[in-house]
């Protein structure tokens, strides 16, 4: 329950922080963040990773303009490479999960724009300079709210890391 | 049993899950249960909107405070135009009438409040707290003081989602209010605008104003869209594009029009 809130609240501060600066970009993204972070330390426990990442996604898929669905499957597909990650790295030093996160972000974004065409949605323009930096912003964004999220569930005992 | 039967529940409930939703994507009904959602976090959206509004009025209050000063001044020279320009509006009806013209089409607008900015890389949107309920119909098209905003994309019952001019998948027909030139404004990945099949011999030039030339009847005509910054030649060499700045600045939007029939 306080995963379904902490996602709900980390969804709203997004719009609050996108609001307060009025910037043309996403400086983050929180439902994948927690994912990812969740995936990570929880990657034994499927049913509760899969559960999350199903929840995120459609959520993340409510609140875009894009085909219903494809955030739900590129989620589920990052929860499968941050698995297959977990297995493979220390996990005993959490400083490694926000290397993951970078690189997931990116990820995502790349496997979201392959997957819309799948879906039905098309699209005729290519990628260019602009859409990779602010790629490079929000997993910078993303990454940065991943060490604040983990501190914060230290400190709190949340779920999210235990 | 080889395989336990709640993982074996679980696993067929993702299979199908994945099918419902591959099968599903694009139906009317998945775009309904949206903006349901949509409809049941309007509130929630309102207090945030309201939150970072009233921290951004306490931050930047200094730059606020002068912005007043300078908009005041404007205010009143603006009102001394204004009833200038309704002078020769009232002598431009009497013209009309006498040479007998059709008045030109005028367009009834609704005007709502953004309480949701998304500006994800792949689709930018706003989020609007007018629906159905007040009249908002699908692919209206929405406004701004400055210009041309988007269109409404999906409409709940209290709140709608708009996309933007500058979405990758909109496309707006224009033309050069110099030339008399159409072609269609398209966006990009990148967040800009770009103006497309143009003929190799056009005469746009950087600083050129392009609107709305309502061939479609999608928009109405003559809504200012942006200014041409750059032109290039097409990569295949069979006509020239240009680069817009668009009349509206998007990420600080806080109301807009949305045209209604």
């Amino acid at each position: 329950m306080d995963m379904i809130l902490l996602t709900f609240v980390l969804l709203f501060l997004k719009f609050a922080f996108t609001n307060f600066f009025s910037l043309p970009f996403s400086f983050f993204d929180p439902l994948l963040c927690i994912v990812i972070i969740y995936t990570f330390f929880h990657s034994l426990d499927f049913f509760a990773f899969a559960a999350l990442a199903i929840f995120c996604g459609i959520l993340r898929d409510v609140f875009s303009l894009d085909v219903f669905g494809v955030y739900f499957f590129s989620f589920m597909l990052c929860t499968l490479a941050v698995v297959f990650v977990a297995r493979l790295v220390n996990r005993d030093n959490w400083l490694i999960v926000l290397p993951i996160v970078f690189l997931c972000v990116l990820f995502n974004n790349f496997l979201a724009m392959f997957l819309k065409p799948l879906l039905g949605s098309f699209s005729s323009e290519g990628i260019s300079g602009w859409f990779l930096i602010r790629n490079f912003i929000e997993a910078l964004g993303t990454t940065a709210l991943a060490y604040c999220l983990i501190i914060f569930s230290k400190k709190c005992d949340l779920k999210l890391i235990r | 049993m080889f395989f336990p039967k709640i993982k074996l529940i679980a696993v067929l409930s993702i299979v199908f899950l994945i099918f419902f939703v591959f099968f599903h994507s694009s139906q009317s009904f998945t775009a309904n249960s949206r903006s349901l959602f949509v409809d049941l976090n309007k509130l929630p959206l309102i207090f945030v909107s309201f939150l970072s509004h009233e921290a951004r009025a306490v931050v930047f209050f200094h730059k606020s405070y002068w912005q007043n000063k300078r908009l005041l001044i404007e205010n009143e020279a603006l009102k001394t135009q204004l009833l200038r320009y309704k002078d020769e509006e009232a002598e431009n009806v009497r013209l009309r009438q006498l040479l007998d013209l059709k008045a030109r089409s005028t367009y009834h607008t609704i005007t709502a409040r953004v309480i949701g900015k998304d500006f994800y890389s792949l689709r930018a949107y706003l989020i609007i707290d007018k629906g159905r309920m007040s009249g908002v119909k699908k692919y209206a098209p929405v406004l701004a003081s400055a210009g041309l905003v988007g269109k409404i994309f999906e409409v709940g019952l209290y709140s709608s989602k708009v996309i933007l001019i500058n979405d990758p998948d909109l496309s707006v027909p224009v033309l050069n209010a110099r030339t008399r030139e159409h072609g269609l404004v398209c966006g990009t990945l990148d967040g800009k605008s770009k103006l497309r099949y143009l003929d190799l011999e056009s005469d746009i030039r950087p600083n050129d104003e392009i609107v709305s030339s309502g061939l479609n009847m999608s928009y109405p005509e003559g809504i200012k869209i942006g200014i041409v910054k750059a032109v290039a030649t097409e990569s295949s060499g069979l006509g020239k594009f240009a680069i817009l700045e668009l009349a509206v600045k998007i990420s600080s939007l806080e109301v807009v029009l949305i045209v209604t029939p």
